[in-house]
C-alpha cells in the first residue's frame, strides 16, 4: 500500500491536476455533443451515397501484419481461451457467482473511471463513479456486490484515456490488431497504457507477484465464460471478420468518444445530467402541454445549465414566468443559425429550446421573478436586434 | 401599467392555449402511429410468440412459428433502404433487376442469421425507452437487460405510408447498416459486384444447409 502511495506521489499526479484544471476551464466548449446527436447524427448523411468510407473512418496501414494477428487472436480464443473458460465456467456453473467476480474488477477499475471523467469535465460522472466506488468497496463487500447501482441508482460513467484524448479532439491515428490484446488503434493504446497508471491491478501485475498476474488472467476468463458465444455468433453474421470487427471497433469507440449511445438512451449518463426533454416517449405522445400540470421530481432536479449555448429543456419543469418567443421552427437548424445572435441580446438569460414531436420554439426566458416590463424591454432589445416575430409569453 | 401586464398576460394566454390545443390534437392524431408504439408493438409481438411456444425457454422454436415471426419483421423492416445504405455509392451503378435482386438476397441474409438467435433467447427484457422524431425519420432507443447487463439497442425509422419503419439497428453503437456497407465495399473493390453477389450466394447457401 506504501509503495502504491508513493507511486501515485509523482509528477505524474501534478500533470493530472493540471490537465483536469485546463479540461475544466474548456468544459463549456464540450457541452455541445447531445444537441450535435440530435441534429446532425442522424441526419440526411446516410442517404447521401458519397458516405462510405471504406475504413469505417479508421485508417489501416498496417492491415496485412494486423490480419495476421487477428488470425492469432482467432485461434487463441478458439483452441485456448474458450476451451478454459468453459472449463472454468463448469467449476462456478452459478452465474451469479461469475457476475460478482465481474461486478469486483468493474469496481477495483474505477479510478480509471474518476480520472477520466475529470478529464473530460464530466464532473457529476466523476462524482457518479466515485460514489458507486466508495458504496460497493464498503456496503457491496469489496465491490462483489453493486448496491451502487442497484439501490441508490448511480449510473455508470464508463470513461477511459482514449475517450478522454478523442473528446480532446486526437483522432484514432490508425488500427492496431494487438496479438492476445486485441483491436485496438493508436490513440487507444497510448489510451490502455496511461490507464494501467490509474489501475490497482496493474500496480500488483507490475511488483511482480503472482497473485497480481493470477487476478489479470481471472479477469480475462471470467469474462469471457460471460460472453462465450459473442464472437461466434458476430463472425458468423459476418462476411470478412477482419473487416467487420475492425469497423465494429472503429463505430463502438467513436460512439463512446462522442457519446452518442448515452444520448440516445440515456445509458452511462448520471440521472441528473440527462436533458428534461428527454422524458419516456409514452409520455411524449400524450403529454397534455398544458403548463403547470404536474411536474414529475426528476425534472425538477434539472438545473438550468451553461446560458451560453440554446439549451433545450421541459416547458413544464419551468418556473412559473415570463418567456420571450422567438420563433417557432420545424427545422431545428434554424434555431442553430440564430442561437448566436440571441444569446447575445439575451446577456446571460436562459435561451431555451423546447421540443415537440415535430416541431421546436425557442426563446429567451427571462429570469425568474423580474416583472412585466423586464420581458418587455427583453422584448424591445430582439426587436431592435431584428428579430420581427417575437411574443411576450407566460408559463 | 398594471392594466397592460394584465392584457397582455391575457392575450398570451389565449394564444398559448390555442397553441397548446392545436398541438394536442396533432400529436393525439399522431400518437398511434409514433415510431416508438411501432417498434416496440412488433418486437413485443415477436417475444410473445417466442414466449409462448419454447417451453422454460429452452430448446428451439418450432419451424411452424418461422413464417409469422419472419412477415412481423418484413412488416417493420425497411430492406430496401437498408440494400441502398449498405450498398452506398454502388446501388446507382447497377440495374434495376439487380437492385431487386440484391434486397432479397440482403433481407434473406439477415432473416437467415437473425432468425436462428431467437432459439438462443432466453428471458432478457427489451426496455423502450425514448423517441426522437425529426421530419420523417426517428431515433428510438431501447436497452436489452439481462442479468443486470444493459446494452443499449437503437433503431432508426423511416416514416413511409403511415407506418414507421426500420432502416437500421445500431447495437453498442456499432451500427448494422454501416457495418455490413464498410464489409461490401472492401469485397466490391477487390472482387466486383459479381463477386459480393456470390459471397451473398453462397453464405444464404450455407445457412439452408446448416438448418
Amino acid at each position: 500500500m506504501r509503495n502504491l502511495l508513493s507511486k501515485l506521489s509523482s509528477p505524474g499526479v501534478a500533470i493530472f491536476l493540471a490537465l483536469v484544471v485546463f479540461r475544466l476551464l474548456l468544459a463549456p466548449v464540450g457541452m455541445a455533443s447531445e444537441e450535435d446527436f440530435f441534429e446532425d447524427g442522424w441526419g440526411d448523411e446516410d442517404f447521401s451515397v458519397q458516405a462510405s468510407v471504406a475504413n469505417g473512418g479508421m485508417v489501416d496501414p498496417l492491415e496485412s501484419l494486423n490480419r495476421v494477428f487477428f488470425n492469432f487472436n482467432d485461434r487463441l480464443y478458439f483452441w485456448v481461451l474458450k476451451p478454459v473458460a468453459q472449463g472454468y465456467k463448469a467449476v462456478f456453473a452459478d452465474e451469479d457467482v461469475r457476475l460478482c467476480f465481474s461486478n469486483a474488477f468493474h469496481n477495483l477499475s474505477s479510478p480509471i473511471r474518476i480520472v477520466n471523467n475529470l478529464l473530460q469535465g464530466k464532473i457529476i460522472g466523476a462524482g457518479s463513479e466515485l460514489a458507486s466506488f466508495l458504496i460497493n468497496s464498503t456496503l457491496g463487500i469489496a465491490g462483489l456486490a453493486d448496491p451502487a447501482h442497484k439501490e441508490f441508482g448511480l449510473l455508470d460513467s464508463d470513461e477511459d484515456f482514449g475517450q478522454t484524448l478523442g473528446s480532446y479532439g486526437v483522432g484514432n491515428g490508425f488500427y492496431i490488431c494487438w496479438p492476445f490484446l486485441g483491436p485496438s488503434s493508436l490513440r487507444d493504446t497510448v489510451g490502455t497504457v496511461a490507464d494501467s497508471f490509474a489501475d490497482p491491478l496493474s500496480y500488483w501485475t507490475a511488483s511482480g507477484e503472482s497473485g497480481g498476474y493470477a487476478l489479470q488472467g481471472g479477469k480475462q476468463v471470467n469474462k469471457i465464460s460471460l460472453h462465450i458465444g459473442k464472437y461466434e455468433r458476430f463472425k458468423d453474421a459476418s462476411f470478412d471478420p477482419y473487416v467487420a470487427v475492425r469497423d465494429a471497433y472503429a463505430q463502438h469507440r467513436h460512439s463512446r468518444v462522442t457519446d452518442e449511445v448515452d444520448a440516445a438512451s440515456g445509458y452511462g449518463v448520471s440521472r441528473l445530467e440527462r436533458p428534461a426533454e428527454e422524458i419516456p416517449a409514452t409520455s411524449v405522445a400524450n403529454a397534455q402541454p398544458v403548463p403547470q400540470v404536474v411536474t414529475p421530481p426528476v425534472q425538477k432536479s434539472v438545473e438550468l445549465p451553461v446560458p451560453a449555448t440554446v439549451s433545450k429543456v421541459s416547458w413544464d419543469a419551468m418556473q412559473p414566468g415570463f418567456f420571450v418567443l422567438v420563433g417557432v421552427y420545424r427545422d431545428p437548424s434554424n434555431i442553430k443559425q440564430q442561437r448566436e445572435r440571441v444569446v447575445r441580446v439575451g446577456k446571460g438569460a436562459l435561451v431555451a429550446r423546447y421540443q415537440r414531436a415535430d416541431y421546436s420554439f425557442f426563446g429567451v426566458e427571462v429570469p425568474v421573478g423580474a416583472d412585466f416590463a423586464k420581458a418587455k424591454q427583453m422584448e424591445q432589445d430582439l426587436r431592435r436586434a431584428g428579430f420581427a416575430e417575437t411574443m411576450v409569453v407566460m408559463h | 401599467m398594471n392594466l397592460q401586464r394584465i392584457v397582455w398576460g391575457n392575450v398570451a394566454i389565449a394564444l398559448l392555449s390555442f397553441f397548446f390545443v392545436f398541438a394536442g390534437l396533432q400529436t393525439v392524431s399522431a400518437a398511434a402511429s409514433d415510431p416508438l408504439t411501432q417498434v416496440k408493438g412488433s418486437v413485443d409481438s415477436i417475444l410473445q410468440i417466442v414466449q409462448d411456444n419454447k417451453p422454460e425457454l429452452q430448446g428451439k422454436l418450432a419451424d411452424s412459428f418461422r413464417q409469422e415471426i419472419i412477415d412481423l419483421v418484413y412488416d417493420r423492416f425497411d430492406f430496401r433502404v437498408m440494400s441502398q445504405l449498405a450498398l452506398a455509392r454502388n446501388w446507382k451503378t447497377i440495374s434495376s433487376q439487380e437492385q431487386d435482386h440484391f434486397v432479397f438476397l440482403f433481407a434473406k441474409l439477415l432473416e437467415n442469421t437473425y432468425y436462428d438467435r431467437l432459439n438462443s433467447y432466453a428471458g432478457e427484457q427489451v426496455i423502450f425507452k425514448t423517441q426522437r422524431i425529426q421530419k420523417n425519420k426517428a431515433v428510438v432507443s431501447s436497452v436489452v437487460v439481462r442479468n443486470d447487463t444493459e446494452t443499449p439497442v437503437v433503431y432508426k425509422l423511416r416514416h413511409k405510408d403511415n407506418d414507421w419503419l426500420v432502416y437500421d439497428v445500431i447495437i453498442e453503437g456499432v451500427s448494422l447498416v454501416r457495418n455490413y456497407r464498410t464489409q461490401f465495399a472492401s469485397i466490391i473493390e477487390k472482387e466486383k459486384y459479381p463477386g459480393l453477389i456470390k459471397r451473398l450466394e453462397d453464405k444464404i447457401a450455407k445457412n439452408e444447409s446448416d438448418k
